[in-house]
């Protein structure tokens, strides 16, 4: 596909301009500062400034136990948090070299593909708004609802899940929750359908999206993109396929693969995943094992609320993990651990000095690549194109400025 | 038998012990720590928790049994680690843990409950295999002075029995019923009374016996831990002071939140009185915070600096129109022997003071009761008397070389003088310039009120009344302008043009032990041998036992 974006119009002698688009403006979702050198509507320079959203989620892991950091992770990426509490726990788990039970973690994988789902049913519903298709937006919207509601009942929260802990979950998934999830997974094929028919075809959604926001395989790779922002420039890279966690070496899902590089691939492709997530859930369900969801060494991990209201050894094996100056402590070492979000590789790199606390917990952002890039994929476009690439890249603020 | 010691192996490795010496003492004092609930290094042994299983091999016939009952013997091997003995000691503390309540969030004792250490590491990963309903047994009972007995969470360890029968000589109390109905009660009907109550509360290793006046003030795993000497008398006991200064929005201004005990056999064993246990409160209470100047008869708030330059104006003016002799000197045996040292060179050799002395007549005193109590009730009285602190007129005199007006100025250290001097006497004093920590009420205003830092605020040793010269530590910075005696002597001297006042511990220290000999070693916390420290336990520094 050809590269849309065109030279500036000399000819006219218009005057160029530097106008900013946000840190507050509607299309900025989060808090992000674009500053533009514009001339008449084409954009001549443009350069992004981070960090409106800095809160410090890394300094503030090393002054909370293990167990208590990932009520951080929720806030990283805040449309599909389970992500980052299973990426983080991971992580833990791999510096101190425990292992999740199987049921354990084919619920992890369940509740990270429907995440998935939600994540890109909010990129594209918000992409389609701004591009003026407010029905898309209602219909997926309606979509994630669904998922959220069924996550509320079963986490207890729709955003702030922390579902995770050391060597499991917080707890077993509910015995209704098949049939609930497969009812959902229907719902969300028939969403997907009918999005495709508003923007598949639709041309004023293909004017708008097509060869906009170019970026080549090889910047992208040296940008260091990840998940579907590099797939749509044609490179088959997935960490659940290239370095398998959880379950899904015992799921037969496929990864979409676009070409062109622009806004519309990056959009078709979440799409598709949408599609591939399901048959995980599907396949995960399935396949879901007996047994128990946590890691029974109660040194490491935390009795069940049953334990803890109904037996003593219970009740002390949660005093011995929870008190001050008790509970887990890692060996000395470090741990890197990346997992497929639905951005792309998001990783935890975490070192122990055997303490009570992390030393350091630094997170690899999956949108931070793509925001970087953000100057060179809308220079030398127009305006209303940055509206449409900055949709695609789907930032997410909390994330990003962490 | 190599000088009259038994050999035995534990976990391979060879160890000699004087015969006698009991098997899990002997794994504690190896590094091979044994878990136990009923053994204590100063009590009697009772063998009756069966924690303390271990596997004793001799003559190639091994047995799994309690450690604590059985003594080394030539060529037995002990194990402490066998997949036997963690099953053994996993049985055991499974039969403890049936009936025991699910108070642990709300038991003083939680963090420090040797239950939860060892349930961490010798217990049943699968929690609990018992669905029975728990047996129930008496409640929060107040069983005398400010015991409160938990039937339902003791472990029939019997310490607390030993320790009054055996340490106090006193049958307070004992086990009634039978079987799993067993419970620990009062032998009188009013309930325990003696001045040793606190100490089981410390031996008890679960949170069956809880201490009124700590109950609920603080959970355990808050608290700092500072190791010192207790100051109630001239016996100086080992204690640790536990304090929290993070929760301070719960007790205005109440840092200290209790006392335990350390163990130093030469001192004190593992105990201390209830009224060291309970006597901290002043620490933080109706503290002296600013120095007082009188001026005409109006006290008015001065700065430390400015307490200094009016403290070294007062006296050299003094000094000018009076005699050497008429200006005395009480120093205090509750000073530590740092600030006595700089006192006496600052008055004594420097300004060539003769009338320097530590006692007044009147003082009140204690009991002597051939177990801890001391009759005097200074931490330091030894001290004073090593560092030769006498004066030239009778010891003890200071009333009557007022009353007789030989001694017209007075500069007190640490004495509550309005209680022990009439207020005739000290109506008599052309000059009285006081160093005190607390406020108190005055007849007649001191011309000069210097605030000074408690023991608990300042480093500096004690002298026992055995002669064993003690390190104290400062716990938290002293409130207000208060300081040290040796820092405010030293800055005094400056005032003064005087040489010679140490500067700090460490010269104040090489000046004792030119003055006598029996300074030179200063005894810091002593480990206990036979003691058991958790791993959180380790962090905040406090014993175990």
């Amino acid at each position: 596909m050809s590269d849309k974006r065109s030279t500036p119009r000399n000819d006219l002698n218009i005057e160029t301009m530097e106008i900013n688009l946000g840190p507050s403006h509607p299309t900025t979702h989060g808090i992000i500062q674009m500053q533009l050198k514009v001339a008449g509507e084409d954009v001549i320079e443009a350069d992004t400034i981070i960090g409106y959203l800095h809160r410090g989620f890394e300094k503030m892991c090393e002054a909370h136990n293990w167990n208590q950091a990932v009520i951080y992770t929720d806030r990283l990426n805040y449309v599909s948090p389970v992500i980052n509490n299973v990426g983080y726990h991971l992580a833990v788990e791999k510096l101190m070299d425990i292992d999740v039970p199987p049921r354990g973690q084919y619920t992890r994988m369940i509740l990270s593909e429907l995440m998935r789902i939600c994540d890109h049913q909010t990129a594209l519903a918000a992409a389609a708004m701004e591009l003026g298709g407010f029905t898309p937006f209602l219909y997926l919207m309606k979509g994630r609802e669904l998922w959220w509601e069924l996550l509320e009942r079963v986490v207890g929260a729709r955003v702030t899940t922390s579902f995770t802990r050391i060597g499991g979950m917080v707890a077993d998934l509910p015995d209704w929750f098949a049939d609930a999830a497969l009812e959902i997974v229907e719902e969300t094929r028939n969403i997907n359908k009918e999005v495709h028919t508003l923007l598949t075809r639709n041309r004023i959604f293909i004017d708008r999206t097509r060869g906009v926001g170019y970026i080549s395989a090889e910047d992208a790779i040296s940008y260091g993109f990840t998940g579907p922002m590099l797939r749509s420039v044609g490179v088959e890279y997935d960490v659940r396929v290239a370095e398998p966690y959880l379950a899904y070496n015992d799921i037969d899902f496929e990864i979409p693969i676009m070409t062109n590089g622009d806004v519309y691939d990056r959009f078709y492709i979440r799409m598709l995943e949408i599609d591939q997530s399901c048959r995980i859930i599907e396949q995960g369900l399935a396949k879901l094992p007996e047994g128990p969801v946590n890691n029974l060494d109660k040194n490491i991990s935390l009795p069940s609320k049953e334990q803890v209201y109904g037996s003593i050894e219970g009740l002390m094996a949660h005093f011995k993990l929870l008190m001050k100056d008790n509970g887990v402590r890692p060996e000395a070492g470090e741990a890197y651990h990346a997992i497929e979000a639905a951005n792309g590789e998001l990783g935890f790199y975490l070192v122990s000095t055997g303490d009570l606390r992390p030393h350091k917990c630094r997170v690899r952002p999956t949108c931070m690549p793509f925001t970087q890039a953000l100057p060179q994929m809308i220079k030398q476009g127009m305006i209303a194109d940055i509206v449409p690439c900055f949709g695609s890249i789907n930032m997410i603020g909390g994330e990003l400025d962490r | 038998m190599e000088n009259n010691k038994v050999t035995i192996e534990i976990n391979g490795e060879n160890f000699s012990f004087p015969p006698g010496t009991n098997i899990l003492k002997a794994c504690n004092e190896s590094g091979f720590p044994v878990p136990h609930f009923c053994y204590h290094p100063c009590l009697p042994v009772s063998g009756n928790c069966r924690m303390c299983m271990v596997e004793l091999e001799m003559n190639e016939r091994s047995k799994v049994d309690v450690a604590c009952v059985s003594t080394v013997s030539e060529g037995l091997k002990v194990r402490t680690d066998t997949p036997a003995v963690l099953k053994a000691r996993r049985a055991s503390l499974e039969f403890l843990l049936l009936n025991h309540p699910l108070d642990c969030p709300y038991c003083d004792c939680a963090g420090e409950c040797k239950l939860q250490d060892y349930y961490e590491e010798y217990g049943n990963p699968e929690y609990s295999r018992y669905i029975e309903e728990k047996n129930h047994k008496t409640k929060r009972q107040s069983i005398g002075r400010n015991l409160r007995l938990d039937a339902e969470r003791c472990v029939l360890c019997t310490r607390c029995i030993r320790f009054f029968e055996n340490v106090v000589g006193k049958k307070e109390l004992g086990v009634r019923n039978r079987g799993a109905r067993s419970e620990i009660h009062a032998l009188a009907e009013t309930g325990v009374d003696n001045d040793y109550t606190g100490n089981v509360v410390d031996t008890c290793p679960v949170g069956a016996l809880t201490d009124d006046s700590f109950r609920f003030q603080r959970r355990t795993w808050y608290l700092q831990s500072v190791p010192t000497i207790c100051t109630g008398c001239s016996r100086g006991c080992n204690i640790e002071l536990q304090f929290d200064l993070e929760h301070d929005y719960k007790q205005e201004g109440k840092r200290v939140q209790r006392i335990k005990p350390r163990y130093n056999e030469d001192v004190n064993g593992s105990w201390i009185c209830d009224s060291g246990r309970y006597g901290f409160s002043a620490i933080d209470e109706n503290r002296l915070q600013k120095a007082l100047l009188n001026r005409e008869g109006q006290s008015e708030q001065i700065t430390s600096d400015e307490a200094v330059n009016e403290a070294a104006k007062l006296i050299s003016r003094f000094l000018d129109k009076n005699d050497n002799s008429s200006l005395g000197v009480l120093a205090s045996p509750d000073e530590t022997n740092e600030g006595l040292v700089a006192l006496k060179q600052l008055f004594k050799e420097g300004l060539q003071l003769p009338n320097i002395d530590y006692r007044l007549a009147g003082e009140p005193t204690g009991e002597d009761d051939q177990l801890l109590k001391r009759a005097d009730l200074h931490p330091n009285s030894r001290g004073c008397a090593d560092l030769k602190l006498e004066p030239k007129f009778p010891a003890g005199t200071l009333a009557e070389q007022i009353e007789n007006g030989t001694v017209t100025g007075l500069v007190a250290l640490r004495h509550n003088l309005p209680s022990l001097l009439d207020a005739t006497l000290l109506e008599k004093l052309k000059l009285l310039i006081v160093l005190e920590t607390h406020s108190v009420e005055w007849s007649r205003q001191p011309d000069l009120l210097i605030p000074l830092a408690v023991y608990a605020e300042q480093a500096g040793s004690f002298t026992n009344c055995d002669g064993i010269t003690q390190q104290i530590n400062a716990a938290f910075a002293a409130p207000g302008d208060a300081g040290t005696t040796l820092e405010i002597m030293y800055r005094l001297a400056g005032k003064l043009s005087l040489k010679g006042v140490p500067a700090d511990l460490e010269q104040a220290r090489r000046l004792m032990s030119s003055i006598n000999a029996d300074f030179a070693t200063i005894t810091g916390p002593v480990a206990c041998p036979s003691d058991q420290i958790s791993k959180a336990a380790s962090i905040r520094g406090t014993q175990h036992v």
